[in-house]
């Protein structure tokens, strides 16, 4: 009895949803034809629609460098946040800053660093002297995509690594201070105290980022609006333009339990994954 | 939907407790779902609450225009809402299929017909005189907003697709006339490359942008075709056919490095203001921006010329204020409300277009109405940032595309085949043919 507010609001605002769009998902559910029963038809002509592979394929490409990027920096930034040194105080709220920023202004945000003509980028490369002629930097299939890896991972970078600094903050000091009389080296140190210590912390940060790289969009339109060409069309697009530009919601509900359900495999997956106790305390 | 949410005291018992939260945890989701469309506004006392919708340009204008009419009207509150253009039709079938309170809102004639067909927005001949109006309007207008023999509102603007050229920067990179076809432009183009301009040709495009697709279109016209014919079948498959070639066109421009590509109108402006560009087609309003003194570094460099085309031919299309289904729905107040509303801010409640008049004197839109032709405020100010003669001549020329209830979302699947043919992944053929096959499908799916 105690448990059923919360209960109540599981269900209201997960379950019914997510029972609901399962349940457009057999539907042909636009605003312009009738509604009717189509069986797994939605997903079939999802799946063979075009562009599709090319988009799953583009998120995963996105999903896995954002991952990489954000840990890298992540474990970069939260050593440095958790030693001392002079102005610490005013670092520690700029690694934050982005966190304080919505997806929809950072995209915009970078899109004005990046912009080919008029960018920031380009005026200061520019005015240093290291290129002639501007870079397309958002118009050029490599370069955009590279471009919007960059503006996700920035934004995702503060909680990455405040669970990281976390992580860092609970090492004994013994345990370093014993590796110091033992003669290890900085490697040694690392491999054996400090990473055992902050994995958990870091298999929670690639989850963390691998799922926002694959249900990303407002950074990505922001910047690109999945251009140039498919270079940057995510799947979550996909979902997007079927539903609201197409008004089909049918099959948007389709490719949306789709992906939820490779969200979820790629939890499991990890999860599964690791040894058993990575992510109990030892 | 109105309801409270009653904080226990001390004294409540905790199954009244757990009642209260579940009650009130219930109105939440149900609120969440959007469950009973428009909030509780409805005449009450005679006052009429309306929700207006906008994308988002000018809002210090809309806002001025929103607080003058209930200023006059102290019955009617009215408050605004904006979306960026990009992603205004999507957010538009979101609040509009999930009954997120909009009453009045901007539409655009290519979504009329799917708007009308899905029951988002409802005539407004019952609310509006509009037989009154459609007599002063531009005939493309006037018969664009009926559909199925019903009006469904009153124009916001009406303009046309232009081609803009920066003669400054074309002077300093070796071309000293504008260009008289497509052709010449990519001579020109290359000239200018040759002596350091990197892509003199600058192209508003991305597969979100709905004015990307109208700007294809409006230089396909002046190639002497659309993208339909009659019966709404696909014509731009044919290689031979203006659409095809303009696609060709434009892909070579693109890669060889003539042209870039700017995914939205702002930035399309922003860029032609580095100098870097010589020469692009935009919304004609977008002339007054660039060349208005107080917001562009370039002010008075940029002119319209005729599309080089071989029939000069453009695109013509009109913007109006739309009346929702959920208005009418809300009751005879309501309706009746929003039909006043939309009547001040597109038409002439008193006598003179106040409001369409003054978008053309403060941003250049072009206007759906006859009469403002002639008005000498409008040709003076037009005169401060377009020759004229030739927006005259330009218009003459107009032409609007061809409309089915499914080309909006056909044009959906040909902007992200033509951005792919632009970036080199498909061939301009296999694009032209996913698109005319989607078109085939569409017009059958919904025939």
């Amino acid at each position: 009895m105690l448990l059923s507010p919360a209960l109540i609001v599981v269900l209201g605002l997960t379950l019914i949803p997510i029972a609901r769009a399962i349940w457009t998902s057999f539907q042909q559910d636009s605003p312009l034809l009738p509604s009717k029963f189509v069986g797994w038809g939605n997903y079939s002509d999802v799946a063979s629609s075009n562009g599709f592979v090319g988009a799953w394929l583009v998120t995963l490409t996105f999903a896995a460098c954002t991952v990489v990027l954000t840990t890298t920096m992540a474990l970069g930034a939260a050593a440095l946040l958790n030693s001392s040194f002079p102005g610490i105080s005013v670092v520690k709220p700029i690694v934050m800053l982005p966190w304080a920023v919505p997806g929809v202004i950072a995209g915009v945000m970078w899109r004005w660093v990046f912009s080919d003509s008029w960018g920031a980028l380009n005026a200061a490369l520019s005015g240093a002297g290291v290129i002639d002629e501007y870079v397309k930097w958002l118009s050029t299939p490599n370069l955009a995509f590279m471009a919007v890896v960059i503006a996700q991972s920035w934004s995702l970078l503060p909680l990455a690594t405040i669970f990281i600094l976390v992580g860092y903050q609970y090492i004994p000091f013994e345990q370093y201070e014993a590796a110091r009389l033992d003669g290890a080296s900085f490697w040694q140190t690392y491999r054996f105290i400090t990473f055992p210590n902050i994995r958990t912390a870091v298999i929670i940060v690639v989850l963390y980022v691998a799922l926002m790289g694959i249900t990303a969009y407002d950074i990505v339109y922001s910047m690109t609006s999945g251009g140039p060409g498919s270079a940057t069309t995510l799947a979550s697009y996909f979902t997007w333009s079927i539903s609201f530009r197409e008004l089909n919601f049918g099959q948007a509900a389709a490719l949306a339990v789709m992906m939820a359900g490779v969200s979820l495999i790629l939890v499991i997956g990890l999860l599964k994954a690791l040894p058993k106790d990575a992510l109990t305390d030892e | 939907m109105a309801r409270s949410l009653q904080i226990p005291n001390p004294g409540m018992s905790r199954r009244t407790l757990l009642g209260g939260l579940g009650a009130a945890a219930g109105g939440i989701a149900l609120s969440s779902c959007g469950v009973g469309g428009g909030s509780e506004k409805n005449g009450e006392n005679g006052v009429v609450t309306l929700d207006f919708v906008a994308w988002t340009y000018a809002m210090e204008t809309v806002q001025k225009n929103v607080a003058e009419y209930m200023a006059a009207h102290p019955k009617t509150k009215v408050s605004v809402q904006d979306y960026g253009w990009d992603q205004y039709h999507d957010t538009l079938v979101q609040r509009l299929s999930s009954n997120s309170a909009t009453d009045v809102l901007y539409n655009n004639g290519s979504w009329l017909a799917e708007f009308a067909s899905a029951g988002f927005i409802a005539p407004v001949g019952d609310y509006l005189d509009f037989d009154k109006y459609a007599k002063d309007m531009v005939p493309y207008v006037a018969e664009g907003l009926v559909y199925e023999g019903q009006p469904y509102g009153l124009p916001y603007y009406a303009d046309m697709a232009s081609f803009i050229w920066n003669p400054t920067v074309a002077k300093k990179y070796g071309v000293d006339r504008a260009p008289s076809d497509w052709d010449e432009l990519t001579d020109m183009a290359s000239t200018m490359k040759s002596k350091g301009l990197s892509a003199p040709i600058l192209w508003e495009f991305s597969q979100t942008n709905p004015s990307s697709l109208d700007e294809f279109i409006a230089m396909s016209m002046s190639r002497g075709g659309e993208v339909f014919d009659d019966e709404m079948n696909p014509v731009f498959e044919d290689p031979s056919s203006p659409a095809f070639q303009h696609a060709e066109f434009m892909a070579s421009t693109v890669r060889d490095g003539l042209a870039t590509t700017s995914p939205a109108e702002m930035d399309a402006m922003r860029a032609m203001n580095t100098g870097q560009h010589a020469f692009t087609c935009m919304y004609n309003y977008n002339l007054a921006g660039l060349n208005n003194k107080g917001t562009s570094p370039l002010a008075g460099q940029f002119e319209l010329i005729m599309m080089p085309g071989p029939t000069q031919a453009t695109l013509g299309y009109y913007r109006f204020y739309s009346l929702s289904s959920m208005a009418v729905d809300r009751g005879a107040a309501v309706a009746k409300g929003a039909g006043n509303f939309i009547e001040a801010m597109g038409g002439a409640p008193n006598g003179e277009y106040t409001i369409a008049k003054r978008w053309a004197l403060d941003r250049g839109l072009g206007f759906g109405i006859v009469s403002l032709f002639d008005d000498p405020d409008v040709q003076k100010a037009f005169g401060q940032w377009v020759d004229v003669s030739t927006l005259r001549d330009q218009q003459s020329l107009a032409q609007v595309k061809r409309e089915a209830k499914w080309t909006g979302i056909w044009g959906n699947t040909m902007l992200q085949q033509l951005s792919k043919a632009f970036a080199g992944e498909v061939s301009v053929a296999d694009a032209m043919k996913v698109s005319a096959d989607k078109a085939r499908e569409l017009k059958e799916k919904f025939a």
